[in-house]
């Protein structure tokens, strides 16, 4: 849900989950794609979001602003564009590693269906060890696998077209009051 | 014909365009078709059962994203006969749907005009007149036809598009819903992130199609259909054939009835009947969970009202678009959330009303709608320069 801020941008009525998400969906594309910072910054300026993200130390308080962050010098605040642009970003970066991903979920179905561990995968067990040891670093508690794997396969679904869309809508609907 | 890949499969859709897609500015039609061969199996389907089974895919896929883990990577969407799909398939078969609807306009099918032999004509004629004799007058109200947009176009509704009116060239990309690429090129975020609640920008280019001229191998085992028939006892057809499209019957509904803005001679009043009713009326879903779910989110009829302030539009182009932006609107599922939104606009005019925006052939509905409703104008109100405003109601809850 949406509402005007004090200073008249628009604030998110609960951004907790949006905040967690968006810092989660990134965390599995560095994982994934093996990034940094400055191919999402360098997406950033491909998009034209240089306004609302221009540098490391914004796009480190942003992501910091997540409530499962282990520091504390994150906005508070996200405002409806900061979230936006974090959004094209995360879609736009999932679509250009596009077939690293959909390889991956490939082998993830393939070991399921065998009923093999997930990890015994090779791209999957590299995708969780990165998953992890960023998770670590950053966080205050060890993930679930299940939580790796899973935004591993939303990863697939907002590598689409309609990407931007599908997370966009996710994250709203995370926001709002019923959910 | 449009084929689409899907893993280890394929969807071939096949819809005949209506004449109303040239003055439109996209293909439309309200005839389809759909084929899909996924994992040994072939189900086929009409334009009902393709719509089923679009809202079936969005719902699950929406759910799916909204969890924060999963118990299996196979999909089970709330159809009859069960769909069960991998990953990848329904990823694919996602964008499929997508790329497709991105191209064309589905518009909702309606009754054929039953043709009569002259000499039964003459019978019932002179039947009507005995029996009226007998009977008590009809107010005239009871008795006006609502406009019937299948006078427009008759012959595409009774008769099979010849082959040479249909589009020489297969179709080259898509759009069911607005896709992410304005952000992916480098000109489209000039305004990054101007709108409140506008999904990111619309594509700038559209995606390609992977549209395959071969026909795909046909599966030897007997299609399956998914059957709208009998939602009371939906049940798998082993038929070959796909089913013809049910006529609606139109049936009043609580929006029907409510007030309307007062009607100008250059003003008028459609109410669209959008694919999902006749689903709803049909078909489907199938299991209680399935069924439930696609009550709540079936698209219910919009009421759009263009309310003009030169009567240079021609009554038929007016109700045309009408329809075309009222099945626009009827085909998205919109959040509840945005629903009321709608309704109580704060800055909006009374019961919702949006102003349209003129301006480079496109229409715009205001921002609030996510995606944007863009919606391609006729070439009469492309330069029309009077005022023009939209009432759009949303369907009553």
């Amino acid at each position: 849900m949406l509402a005007v801020g004090v200073t008249g941008a628009p604030t998110l009525a609960d951004p907790q989950p949006i905040k967690a998400h968006l810092d989660l969906v990134l965390l599995a594309l560095e994982a994934i794609a093996e990034l940094n910072s400055e191919a999402m910054l360098h997406t950033a300026a491909r998009l034209h979001l240089t306004d609302t993200i221009g540098d490391r130390l914004t796009l480190w308080r942003l992501r910091q602003s997540s409530p499962l962050r282990k520091g504390k010098g994150g906005r508070k605040r996200l405002d409806v564009d900061e979230a936006r642009a974090l959004t094209l970003i995360a879609s736009e970066l999932a679509s250009q590693h596009h077939s690293k991903i959909r390889q991956t979920v490939a082998h993830l179905e393939a070991y399921s269906q065998k009923g093999r561990a997930p990890h015994q995968a090779p791209m999957v067990g590299d995708y969780l060890d990165r998953f992890f040891q960023l998770y670590e670093e950053r966080m205050e508690e060890r993930p679930p696998e299940a939580l790796a794997l899973k935004l591993l396969v939303d990863l697939l679904f907002y590598s689409a077209p309609t990407g931007d869309r599908r997370l966009w809508l996710n994250l709203l609907e995370r926001s709002s009051p019923s959910s | 014909m449009n084929s689409y890949p899907i893993a280890e499969g394929v969807l071939e859709i096949r819809a005949m365009p209506l004449a109303i897609s040239v003055a439109l500015g996209q293909k439309a039609t309200n005839r389809l078709t759909f084929r899909l061969r996924i994992a040994q199996r072939t189900l086929t389907g009409n334009q009902t059962q393709f719509l089923l089974l679009a809202e079936a895919i969005a719902n699950h896929i929406e759910t799916f994203l909204s969890q924060d883990s999963y118990t299996t990577l196979r999909h089970h969407l709330p159809l009859r006969p069960a769909l069960s799909l991998s990953t990848l398939e329904l990823f694919d078969l996602a964008n499929a749907m997508d790329a497709w609807a991105s191209e064309w306009l589905l518009l909702p099918s309606l009754p054929p005009i039953r043709r009569l032999h002259p000499l039964w004509l003459l019978v019932l004629t002179a039947a009507a007149v005995g029996i009226a004799s007998l009977l008590r007058p009809q107010p005239t109200a009871d008795l006006a036809p609502l406009p019937d947009v299948s006078l427009l176009e008759p012959s595409l509704e009774s008769a099979p598009v010849p082959e040479s009116d249909r589009p020489a060239t297969p179709p080259t990309a898509p759009n069911l819903h607005q896709s992410r690429p304005a952000a992916r090129s480098p000109q489209t975020p000039e305004k990054p992130a101007n709108s409140v609640d506008r999904a990111p920008p619309a594509p700038a280019t559209r995606p390609t199609s992977p549209t395959l001229g071969a026909s795909p191998q046909i599966s030897p085992t007997p299609p399956a259909t998914i059957s709208p028939e009998n939602p009371s006892n939906p049940s798998l057809s082993t038929r070959s054939e796909p089913i013809s499209p049910k006529p609606i019957n139109p049936q009043p509904t609580p929006s029907a009835a409510a007030p309307t803005a007062p009607q100008t001679p250059e003003s008028a009043t459609i109410l669209a009947a959008p694919p999902a009713p006749e689903a709803a009326q049909s078909s489907l879903p199938l299991t209680a969970e399935g069924r439930s779910a696609n009550l709540d989110r079936a698209p219910m009829p919009w009421r759009v009202t263009i309310l003009t302030s030169d009567p240079v539009l021609e009554p038929a182009q007016k109700m045309l678009l009408q329809r075309a932006i009222a099945q626009q609107l009827g085909t998205r599922t919109l959040p509840t959330w945005l629903n009321d939104k709608i309704r109580n606009q704060p800055g909006d005019e009374p019961n919702g009303k949006i102003q349209g925006l003129i301006g480079d052939r496109q229409l715009v509905l205001g921002a609030d709608f996510e995606p944007p409703v863009i919606i391609p104008l006729p070439d009469t109100l492309a330069d029309y320069r009077g005022t023009l405003t939209l009432e759009v109601i949303p369907p009553q809850r």
